[in-house]
């Protein structure tokens, strides 16, 4: 093949522009981390590593509405939280909330967390959780009976948070909102609805919102949808009592031209199911952590075609 | 210009995209293998192991034939085993209720404690005996702590967390493996029914329920 000097020195420069491309993120992420002072680590507690703060949506609220209390966790550099499913170890943030009577608490929506995974000997720890920040959304719902002035919540929170090692930490919060008022609107917070929006969007959508099918074929659950731009499609598992992946995971898909396909083999076992109806479910992750796309999955597994030794016919599906 | 320049660049450029392929294949790799949960099985033998514990004593699985067996991986500052605060099931007693509970459920039921934390906390296997010991007397541990200085055990037994918890029966097979307890107040322990349903000749039911608490590390 001939090459004219020009074309030469072009694909040079381009060549060892790539090198700086694909080296220089590592190289600077190990030249520019910052050393911190050494800490006693027997005095250190989950407290000095996450830092709190609540907001909400509105600041002030009318009977019959819905509200959304944002928890937004600020985590230490190197340190993680966890998801609702830690995965092979740790725990999610809890939170408990009283509020008056005529106040639904929702459960919290966790937004898309990160896999993180740990050779160990001959088999890989994965576990599933955030760095930096993470911010979970609680939907409030407010009857249209609600007589009180204000709205009071009683919100006691703990995470745990690891790096090497893992501490607790726990704050008891107090948060009240007053009501609109009479013939007035609610009030909105901006600052609160920013936040709350930024957070929605790394919430998971459901499947059929995403055009997503998931069915059960014998002892494994099949996953087929749109893939977009994704090149890379994941599955993660919720917390199924019963029901596990038989394999490693994330469980990768396969994707072609712009669908893809994924199939989790699963170990199910009724006696495993701490009295829960069976069901699998999960996420479906596309796209990159800081550009994310998750879809949940969640699929019961009828217990009519169920004996000891698995699924005998698909039963359950759920399709757009 | 000539390919002088072309074909340094044209190595580094193979070896960096190189290291990328092979960071993906690993991850290709690691995420397309079929492993189980954990590597010792319910239903079938537990591996065996022989221990030093806290004394320098030698405790062997084989010791205990024809008793049930409890294995509690542990940590002496992880929160949720053996270090401060009321997530601890040893600081907060969830672990001495358990033994007075076990005496009357099975008096010849067998607790031990495996420490797997010496790569965790980089420390050695004589250091973790003695932090263990001191632990042991502050918290009024009845049980032995072993001590798993090569982490060889934990990775036999797949252990996960600490804590994480085996029941082995009598003949020594596997029975359930998992949580300690379901962490709420008053609610199930399921070491405790676990060992109970052994000894009345039951089927024990739950035989996994997933396991919680911080890391342990065998690498």
């Amino acid at each position: 093949m001939l090459c004219s000097s020009h074309t030469i020195r072009t694909l040079s420069f381009a060549l060892w522009m790539s090198v700086v491309v694909l080296c220089g993120g590592r190289l600077c992420a190990q030249t520019t981390t910052p050393v911190s002072p050494p800490e006693d680590l027997a005095t250190l507690t989950g407290n000095d590593l996450v830092t709190v703060t609540l907001h909400t949506d509105i600041v002030r609220f009318q009977p019959g509405q819905e509200l959304t209390l944002a928890v937004h966790y600020d985590i230490r550099p190197g340190w993680h939280l966890y998801w609702r499913n830690p995965g092979d170890n740790g725990m999610p943030p809890s939170l408990s909330i009283k509020a008056n009577s005529g106040v639904v608490v929702g459960n919290p929506l966790y937004p898309r967390p990160k896999v993180f995974q740990k050779k160990q000997g001959d088999s890989i720890e994965t576990s599933f959780g955030y760095e930096g920040s993470v911010c979970l959304l609680v939907p409030l719902s407010i009857t249209r009976s609600f007589e009180d002035d204000q709205l009071d919540l009683e919100i006691e929170l703990e995470w745990l948070v690891c790096k090497d090692i893992c501490l607790i930490g726990s704050e008891r919060r107090d948060l009240s909102i007053p009501a609109a008022l009479p013939q007035r609107p609610s009030s909105m917070d901006p600052a609160g609805l920013r936040l709350i929006k930024l957070w929605r969007n790394r919430m998971p959508l459901p499947a059929a919102k995403a055009r997503i099918s998931a069915s059960l074929r014998g002892d494994s659950l099949l996953i087929s949808g749109p893939s977009g731009l994704s090149r890379q499609v994941r599955f993660i598992p919720d917390l199924t009592p019963g029901v596990t992946s038989a394999v490693q995971v994330p469980v990768s898909g396969v994707v072609v031209g712009s669908r893809f396909t994924l199939e989790v083999p699963l170990d199910i076992r009724p006696q495993d199911a701490l009295g829960q109806p069976l069901r699998v479910a999960g996420l479906v992750l596309l796209g990159s952590y800081e550009r994310p796309r998750a879809i949940s999955v969640d699929l019961p597994i009828p217990l009519t075609v169920r004996d000891d030794f698995g699924v005998s016919e698909p039963e359950a599906s759920l399709t757009e | 210009m000539n390919f002088k320049t072309l074909i340094p660049a044209l190595l580094v450029a193979a070896t960096a995209s190189g290291f990328g392929m092979m960071s993906s294949t690993n991850t290709a790799q690691a995420t397309s293998t079929a492993t189980t949960v954990a590597v010792a099985e319910i239903g079938k033998t537990a591996p065996a192991f022989s221990l030093m514990d806290t004394d320098g004593k030698k405790v062997s699985l084989a010791d205990f034939k024809g008793k049930t067996v409890v294995l509690e991986w542990f940590c002496p500052t992880c929160p949720y085993s053996g270090g401060r605060g009321a997530r601890s099931i040893h600081a907060s007693g969830k672990v001495g209720a358990l033994m007075t509970s076990m005496k009357k459920a099975d008096p010849d039921a067998v607790y031990l404690l495996i420490d797997s934390s010496t790569k965790k906390m980089r420390t050695t296997a004589e250091e973790l005996a003695k932090q263990d010991g001191a632990i042991k007397k502050k918290l009024g541990i009845t049980s032995p702590i072993l001590i798993d200085g090569d982490t060889s055990v934990a990775k036999a037994y797949g252990a996960k967390t600490t804590p994480h918890v085996f029941v082995i029966d009598g003949e020594g097979i596997l029975r359930y493996q998992g949580a300690f307890d379901d962490q709420k107040k008053d609610g199930t322990n399921y070491v405790l029914t676990s060992v109970t349903a052994i000894k009345k000749g039951e089927k024990v039911e739950p035989t996994y329920v997933r396991q919680y608490g911080c890391g342990v590390r065998t690498n």
